[in-house]
């Protein structure tokens, strides 16, 4: 079935309408709140507090796609969560108990392992470094992979600054990365 | 960097969002470039580590709130930002009164001794300003429309005075509701994903017994509408509320020709026993009462 036969079930009171929603959206929105806030119980925190206020929005939601607008309410608790609290460092494979989250794939070696595990700290920062609207862009696109169409109506702005702050995004996520040796191997063998 | 040459163009090309024949230019470019082939490859490096990060699982369940999504609508019904920690006036808890889901909200506000005055206002209860009472005062307040009352019989003995609120529409885009006017540096703004809220005043401090005029709009996400919300004036917990519990101490009103750019105002005095130093907070809220959706914070000097 899709978001919008579910959408309009939901809108009939059907409570069981929506748990198809929140399984189908749930892993992405995380993944992206993951990216957006750089810690596994704040992105856990995002899901949790997007699906608790779409419970309640979303059957009066008109004019909007299921998807786009729960992208648009992820990325306004990611701002609010991320905004709140202290930084907390966290190994970005890792819950707050410490188990890896998003082991890669297990028929890697341990050096390729530990290349991952590089990898994702480094990218983890760079995207921390940048600005929020650009980490949105960056994000959206690069990770969750909305069309531009769908991003102008999850962030509420043109397409046109949409593709713009992917560019100045993708620009700067590459300026951020450009001394880590995990994404940029020469680096390390200049040195 | 590589300005002057092809960056602009770099997004695109990844994308592969290029005309076939900017395509053509662009690789040509790079073959004649090593400034832009170097950036490039350099972008579409970081971009790609990027998008080869694996994605992540939800690591345990979502918990969804009790009932249905779409709850039954009670005549008589508490604001949840002000149910949480909150209280209208002295003890009781006067409400938001939601007349139904597919109108307007009014906010009721009353205390037990209705000996409280009241006066007269016309029946959309927008003439009129409404003096903000200290918590354990009566407030003075607009009658509401005689249909507002009729939907209140039960509620009339609790009731010394109560406004109606409803949000009214504005006939102004979004983008005008966005922009902030001059002269209301103190401001906020917040999108909870079904609606954006506007709110400012003139200045972040005020005096005890001082007038507030604020700038509000509230912006239905979907279709654009703007109108003049429903909005709290929350204060400290005083000697005369019980608990901790912050109070609203007033519900802003409509003032007739309180105007800026030819649109409407709201007013609210400050409690004349407002302390130096307390913080009172401006709550704009939107038709559904789980649904507060920006806060402002006003000092008293």
């Amino acid at each position: 079935m899709d978001d919008e036969a579910l959408l309009d079930r939901c809108r009939r009171g059907d409570r069981e309408a929506f748990t198809p929603l929140v399984h189908r959206y749930q892993d992405e929105l995380y993944t992206m709140a993951l990216r957006l806030t750089g810690n596994p119980a704040d992105a856990a925190d995002v899901v949790q507090e997007t699906f608790t206020r779409a419970f309640r929005s979303l059957p009066r939601l008109r004019g909007a796609t299921v998807r786009a607008w729960l992208f648009r309410v992820a990325v306004n608790c990611s701002h609010d969560i991320h905004r709140q609290r202290s930084r907390r460092p966290a190994d970005p494979l890792e819950d707050t108990e410490g188990r890896v989250l998003d082991l890669p794939d297990p028929g890697l070696g341990p050096e390729a392992t530990a290349l991952r595990r590089e990898q994702a700290g480094a990218i983890r920062l760079a995207l921390l470094a940048l600005p929020h609207d650009f980490r949105v862009a960056v994000v959206l696109r690069d990770v969750n992979q909305l069309s531009y169409e769908e991003m102008a109506e999850a962030l509420s702005v043109p397409v046109g600054t949409v593709k713009s702050r992917i560019s100045r995004a993708r620009g700067l996520l590459a300026a951020a990365l450009r001394q880590s040796p995990a994404i940029f191997p020469r680096a390390e063998e200049a040195w | 960097m590589v300005s002057g040459h092809v960056e602009s163009l770099f997004s695109a090309a990844y994308d592969g969002e290029l005309s076939p024949d900017a395509r053509t230019a662009f690789d040509r470019h790079l073959g004649e470039c090593s400034a832009c082939a170097a950036a490039f490859a350099e972008v579409t490096t970081a971009v790609d580590a990027l998008r080869e990060q694996p994605g992540a699982r939800m690591p345990h369940p979502v918990r969804l709130p009790e009932g249905s999504p779409v709850p039954e609508r009670r005549w008589f019904e508490v604001p949840a930002r002000l149910v949480q920690g909150r209280r209208l006036l002295t003890g009781l808890t006067a409400a938001g009164l939601v007349a139904a889901a597919a109108v307007a909200a009014v906010v009721v506000v009353g205390h037990l001794n209705s000996g409280a005055d009241t006066r007269s206002a016309d029946s959309s209860g927008v003439s009129g300003s409404m003096s903000a009472a200290a918590p354990g005062a009566a407030i003075q307040a607009p009658l509401a429309s005689p249909q507002s009352a009729s939907l209140l019989p039960e509620l009339a003995p609790l009731l010394g005075g109560f406004t109606d609120c409803s949000p009214r529409a504005l006939p102004i885009s979004k983008t005008e509701a966005l922009e902030i006017p001059t002269g209301f540096p103190n401001h906020a703004t917040e999108d909870n994903g079904v609606s954006t809220g506007v709110v400012a005043t003139q200045a972040s401090s005020f005096a005890p017994g001082g007038t507030v005029d604020i700038y509000a709009r509230l912006i239905d996400d979907s279709g654009g509408a703007v109108s003049l919300p429903c909005t709290f004036l929350v204060g400290p917990p005083s000697a005369s509320s019980s608990g901790a519990d912050e109070v609203t101490v007033a519900v802003p009103t409509p003032v007739a020709g309180l105007t800026v750019d030819g649109q409407p105002l709201l007013q609210v005095t400050v409690p004349a026993t407002a302390v130096a130093g307390q913080s009172f907070e401006i709550v704009v809220s939107s038709i559904d009462p789980d649904d507060t959706v920006v806060i402002l914070t006003i000092q008293i000097s």
